[in-house]
């Protein structure tokens, strides 16, 4: 399996950027999709993000300096993405937090493509509603189970606050379970 | 979390089948699309340019015509024509006034006594000379 510096320098080299930038999609398209899709719970809204993703790192990677690392420049262009997505969303809803929670419920209770029993939907419920950051350092931590280390550099906030994050996001969920027990 | 085994860390989700197959080539579509797109972008704008500079010559021409005539000329003319302008507006108040009256105030205004001016008697005579020749001043005289 090629590493992130082999495809690296295939991405800085003309002759071999397209073929570098397919294999970089093969790498990363499941992880980043299940990270949008989590984000914004509808698979078609995840498709159009991803792509939006990808097709922004085509554009940018002359411009990528390597110290950030690629994983977590990736993962950084599909949270603004997907991040960028909800605000207009949210704008056209007339910016009301809790209408976006309300749609993101929506969403998971209308899925065609949610295969969890009762008890994931509603726990993927309480995550809906819990605040935007919160959410996605919750899921990070949670499902895809990416170091604070790494958080840090994605989300641009410091370790600390990542934890408090979580920690609040946990304590959320136990109440909302418990309530609809 | 209270009870982990209850709520399990597996993905509850899913894709359309073979959703993950196509998207490297749906990228690449959308990618070459959006390339070929600009540089249409960019022919359509290389073949507008040359218009574009004509058209731009035409209007700063126009403004450096355009603007002395309306802003300088005008203010040189005003100096020369200054007097003739006033006389004009003279005559045409004047004209204005009689227009306005009736046959008995115009009568009126003819007739009225204004106090006649003292004239010598060589300023009347040259006066009433002025438009005859020699021989009908001499013709007068023997009259």
């Amino acid at each position: 399996m090629i590493n992130e510096e082999q495809l690296l320098a295939g991405l800085k080299d003309e002759s071999t950027k397209k073929d570098a930038f397919r294999m970089l999609v093969t790498t990363y398209k499941q992880r980043l999709y299940w990270h949008i899709r989590k984000i914004v719970l509808n698979h078609d809204d995840a498709d159009d993000i991803l792509q939006n993703s990808f097709v922004k790192v085509w554009r940018n990677i002359d411009s990528f300096r390597s110290e950030s690392g690629l994983y977590t420049w990736l993962y950084r262009i599909a949270t603004n993405e997907s991040l960028t997505f909800l605000n207009q969303k949210k704008k056209k809803m007339f910016g009301m937090d809790e209408e976006i929670n309300d749609y993101l419920v929506e969403n998971i209770q209308s899925d065609p493509y949610f295969n969890g029993d009762d008890i994931q939907r509603k726990l993927q419920e309480a995550i809906a509603r819990l605040p935007e950051k919160q959410r996605i350092v919750f899921n990070m931590r949670y499902y895809d189970d990416i170091k604070y280390q790494d958080m840090e550099k994605i989300l641009d906030t410091s370790a600390g606050a990542l934890k408090a994050s979580f920690h609040h996001a946990v304590k959320k969920i136990e109440d909302y379970l418990k309530s609809t027990d | 979390m209270t009870d982990n085994s209850k709520y399990s860390r597996e993905n509850p989700f899913d894709v359309p089948e073979g959703y993950f197959d196509m998207v490297e080539d749906r990228i690449e579509e959308r990618i070459m699309a959006e390339e070929s797109e600009s540089t249409r972008g960019q022919k359509l704008i290389r073949m507008v340019m040359p218009i574009l500079g004509l058209a731009a010559s035409f209007a700063l021409a126009f403004l450096l015509i355009y603007y002395p005539v309306t802003k300088i000329l005008p203010k040189y003319t005003a100096g020369t024509t200054g007097q003739q302008s006033e006389k004009t507006k003279l005559d045409e108040e004047l004209l204005t006034d009689y227009g306005y009256l009736d046959e008995n105030t115009f009568f009126l205004a003819l007739t009225s006594k204004e106090e006649p001016a003292d004239f010598e008697s060589d300023e009347v005579l040259s006066f009433l000379t002025s438009e005859l020749d020699d021989y009908e001043v001499y013709a007068e005289i023997i009259n």
